[in-house]
Formats: C-alpha cells, sequence, structure tokens
C-alpha cells in the first residue's frame, strides 16, 4: 500500500516545475511537503490527484496508474487552497455530494465538525471568508476516511485558535484511523511534532526525502567565537553560518562530537532552522562561482 | 455503473431539475400571457406561441457552455477520472432533455386543447411546424415524435456548448480572444458564405439534404444526433488531457 511518483517531470512555459521526481509515500505516516514558493509542491499534489497531467513519468496509487482511473482516485482526497466547487454550491450540499462520490465520507462527523469550528451549513462556498473556506475543506479532508489524505496549505487563512483545533482533531483522527497524511505548508514550526517524514523540494527537485527524526539526528548547531567555531567546522559539511559580532552559529551536517572544545556550545535544530539551513547551502552551490 | 459515474449524474440531474423547472415555468407564464393576449388582440388578430423546442435548446446550448467544466471540477475533487467525468455528461444530458421535452410536449397538448375553441389562437413547436402544420393539433404519436426531435436538437446543441466550454478552457487568453473573433465571423459571415457556395456549387447535394431532412422528422434527428455525437466526440478529445484548475478562495 504506498504511493509510487516515478520520474515525475512538469513544465510551465520556460518554468520547469517538477524535474525528474520520484517519491514513495508509504502507507501510515504523516509526511511534510515542504519548500518554498514555486518549488513544486502544489503541482506534484495535483498530478498526484490526476489534476494536472505529468509531461513525463507516472504516478501509481497501491499499483495502479491514477490517469483516468477511479479506483486509484478514488483512495485520495486532496484539500487544496483553489476551490474545485461549483460558485452556487452550498456548505451543506456540498458534503452530500461528497458523500454520494465516497461511500465512507462520514456525514454525521461533517455536520459535527462543522459545528466545532463554527462552519455555517447554508452558505455558499464562495462566499465563506479565506479563514472559512479553509476550514469547509478541512472538515471535508477529516470527514472523507479515504487511504490518503492531502492536505496543501491546510490552515490558509486560519486563527491560532482554528489551526490548533484542527492539528489536535488530525491527530485524533490518525491514532484512530491511521492513514496516509501528507501536508504541505509553510508553517513548518506548526507541523514540526506532527510529520514524521518529511520531504523537502526546491525549484522541482527533491532535496531531502527521510524521517524526519532522522534529519533532526544528524544536523546540530554549534555557537561561539568566531574564530573557534571556524576552526571546528574546518573539516565538516556547513549548511548555513550566521556572524553577530564576533559570535559565530554555524549549522552542520552531521553527529555532534562527545569532546567539544571548551567555549563552543552546541544546541539542537528545529526543522524550520534545518530547512532554512538546507535553503542557504543550496543557494550557495547555486551561485556562480 | 459506477459509484461516481452515478454520484456525478445524479449531482447532474438536480441541477437540471432545478433550473429546468425555471425554463418550464417561463414557457407557461408565455402560454398564458399568449392567451391573455388573444383576448386582448380580439377576434381579428392571431396569436401563437411556437417557442418551446427553441427555447429548451438554447438552454441546453447554454447548459453544455456553462456546467460542463463545473462537473469536470468536482468530479476532479471528488476522486473521478476525466473520462468518468465526461461520459457522466452525456447520460445527464440525454436524461434532462428527455425529461424537458416530455414536458414540453404535455404543456403543448395542454395548450392546443385549449386554443380547440379559438381559431386565431396557435400552439405548436419545432416538430409540428416543419412536419405537421402550423395550425395542426398534434396527435399522441405526433407529440411523442415531437419530443424525440426536441430532445435530439437539444442534444446537438448541447455537444456545441461542450465544444465552445471546452474549446475555451484549452485556449490560452489570447487564443479565447482569436477564437471568439473566429466563430464569431464564421457565424455571421463564413456559414451564410459556405451555404450559399454549397448551394451555387453542389445544388443537387444541397438540395438532396434539405429534401432529406424535410422528408421525415427521424432524418433531422438523425443529424442532430450526429452533430451531437461529433461536437461531444471533439469535446472529449480537448478535455482528456486538460489542466483541472479551480479557482482561489
Amino acid at each position: 500500500m504506498s504511493i509510487e511518483l516515478q520520474s515525475i517531470s512538469k513544465r510551465f512555459g520556460s518554468t520547469q516545475a517538477l524535474d525528474q521526481v520520484s517519491l514513495t509515500l508509504e502507507e501510515g505516516h504523516i509526511y511534510g511537503l515542504l519548500g518554498n514558493n514555486g518549488a513544486g509542491k502544489t503541482t506534484l499534489l495535483s498530478i498526484l490527484t490526476d489534476r494536472l497531467r505529468p509531461d513525463f513519468g507516472q504516478v501509481l496509487v497501491d499499483g495502479q496508474p491514477v490517469k483516468n482511473n477511479d479506483e486509484a482516485l478514488g483512495k485520495l482526497f486532496l484539500v487544496g487552497e483553489q476551490n474545485f466547487f461549483p460558485e452556487d454550491m452550498k456548505v451543506k450540499r456540498a458534503f452530500e455530494t461528497a458523500a454520494s462520490f465516497y461511500p465512507d465520507f462520514d456525514l454525521e462527523q461533517a455536520h459535527k465538525l462543522a459545528k466545532e469550528f463554527g462552519l455555517p451549513l447554508k452558505k455558499k462556498i464562495t462566499s465563506l471568508s479565506t479563514g472559512y473556506a479553509s476550514i469547509f475543506r478541512l472538515v471535508l479532508g477529516l470527514s472523507v476516511n479515504t487511504p490518503y489524505i492531502l492536505f496543501d496549505e491546510p490552515v490558509l487563512g486560519l486563527d491560532a485558535q482554528h489551526r490548533d483545533l484542527f492539528y489536535r482533531l488530525l491527530i485524533e483522527k490518525y491514532s484512530q484511523e491511521p492513514c496516509t497524511v501528507i501536508i504541505s505548508t509553510h508553517l513548518i514550526s506548526e507541523v514540526e511534532n506532527i510529520v514524521d517524514h518529511t520531504i523537502i523540494l526546491r525549484d522541482g527537485r527533491i532535496l531531502r526525502d527521510a524521517p524526519t527524526e532522522e534529519l533532526m539526528e544528524n544536523t546540530y548547531a554549534v555557537s561561539g567565537p568566531a574564530g573557534m567555531v571556524d576552526r571546528y567546522t574546518e573539516d565538516k559539511t556547513i549548511l548555513s553560518s550566521h556572524s553577530l559580532g564576533g559570535l559565530k552559529t554555524v549549522s552542520i551536517q552531521g553527529q555532534p562530537e562527545s569532546d567539544l572544545p571548551l567555549g563552543l556550545e552546541v544546541s539542537r535544530m528545529s526543522l524550520q532552522d534545518y530547512f532554512i539551513s538546507l535553503q542557504e547551502a543550496a543557494e550557495r552551490e547555486e551561485e556562480p562561482a | 455503473m459506477t459509484t461516481t459515474m452515478r454520484a456525478s449524474i445524479q449531482y447532474q440531474l438536480r441541477d437540471y431539475r432545478t433550473s429546468g423547472l425555471i425554463l418550464f415555468g417561463v414557457n407557461v407564464i408565455l402560454i398564458l400571457l399568449a392567451i391573455l393576449g388573444m383576448f386582448s388582440v380580439g377576434i381579428n388578430g392571431e396569436v401563437s406561441y411556437t417557442a418551446y423546442g427553441f427555447s429548451a435548446a438554447i438552454f441546453m446550448l447554454v447548459c453544455g457552455i456553462v456546467t460542463a467544466r463545473q462537473v469536470i471540477r468536482l468530479c476532479a475533487q471528488m476522486g473521478t477520472g476525466r473520462k468518468t467525468a465526461f461520459l457522466s455528461l452525456l447520460p445527464s444530458a440525454v436524461l434532462a432533455s428527455l425529461a424537458i421535452a416530455a414536458a414540453g410536449e404535455v404543456l403543448m397538448a395542454a395548450a392546443q386543447a385549449v386554443s380547440i375553441g379559438y381559431p386565431n389562437l396557435y400552439f405548436n413547436d419545432l416538430y409540428g411546424l416543419i412536419y405537421a402544420g402550423f395550425d395542426t393539433t398534434l396527435s399522441v404519436g405526433q407529440h411523442i415524435t415531437s419530443a424525440l426531435f426536441n430532445t435530439c436538437l437539444m442534444l446537438a446543441c448541447y455537444g456545441f456548448g461542450l465544444f465552445c466550454s471546452f474549446l475555451y478552457w484549452k485556449l490560452s487568453k489570447i487564443g479565447c480572444v482569436i477564437a471568439g473573433i473566429l466563430m464569431g465571423l464564421f457565424f455571421l459571415g463564413g456559414l451564410p458564405g459556405l451555404s450559399r457556395m454549397i448551394v451555387v456549387q453542389y445544388p443537387n447535394l444541397a438540395e438532396d439534404f434539405a429534401a432529406f431532412c424535410l422528408q421525415s422528422g427521424w432524418n433531422l434527428m438523425a443529424v442532430f444526433l450526429v452533430i451531437f455525437l461529433v461536437f461531444s466526440f471533439i469535446s472529449w478529445l480537448l478535455v482528456r488531457n486538460v489542466n483541472i484548475r479551480g479557482w482561489h478562495k
């Protein structure tokens, strides 16, 4: 049981949105799909759900290609930024429509969640505020009960209270009925404790694809007087470095040594810091010599 | 039939029900106005209403243009492929057209029954006008044929609507402008010119085709169905690889 992306490439005019992306998304994990604007996250999710067709490569869901395949597509549900519902459709009818397409859609749960989030059922989807439009899509995603749920910027426009409620409900749902969840987001710090596997995209290519814990175990930050830090990092893989006065902080790929020189301080990196460091390292590599 | 196909058809039929009832209601009002008009013009004037089939055909043209993309988008959100989504459009249109045409015949039959005592009041539809005569009261069999005739006409218009909708979906903004201008030019100058050229260059062919169509309602129905199938097929070619995007909100 998995989603397989095999050498997916997609170009829009002169922009290479995805370049030979190959991935396997295993059953029962919560994946974090991270990347800067234009990294190709939304394109990737749209290709996964056959909304966009790749120029090259194919997507398999449990071994079946998704192209025009209702059985494979029926196992996926994408909660995206864009609205695919008719302009005049009301929230209540959208739930009923979803229930007619997805046999496992829990209509009762959708109504319960709508009440919990304060989502008005009688309003047209297009007349909802940005926040409530996001809530509407989240309620669908949390009620649809498909084996794979894909969230693209799920908390867009949501206030802190509703964001917290969503993350709690997602974890609750996942613990009750484990499924595969893919969250594409810019709010890395908020999903850091949720995602157990991280995929980082940059310019249509995969920079990292590994369990979150493994990524975090293999990176650390060292700070101290600039000269000492420079000497310490001479033979190490530096992701990023920042100086402030005579002090310097360097993010390093690898395991910290137990006998660290006196005066240097080691700290664990957050996923967001790691992401930023990785992007900075990639930028440096791309700079012309 | 798969769950998704059934769900898509059910969704569309529910939509057609609402808009079809509005179309029917408007026609009822127009017929009532025609009857009232008959009293106002008096014994010397004539009042007729023959536009049900035509209005239904325009209705299906608009449905083809407006709703087809919505259905494809909705199906994309609901885990349904383009093929099923597209195929679900066709039976939905057939069922909706049949229902609208059947309702129209009931309305026409009722209107014709009312008009029996009034020699200056005429109710008829396209089939009656072309094949039975302006002032003929249709038999039950003719009403059934008329309903099928209107259904085929509506489907031909729907097919053309699908084609326009998907063509504009596929084209870029500049392409849409160019296609719009070309289509306008075609209907204003190209089509009449082409028809004139065919009549002049191939008089026998044009005459034979006109005779074939006028010979029997079934022949023209076959022509309408061919138009429906051809435009539907071209529409599928246009939509099968289209990028399905929603709108931000």
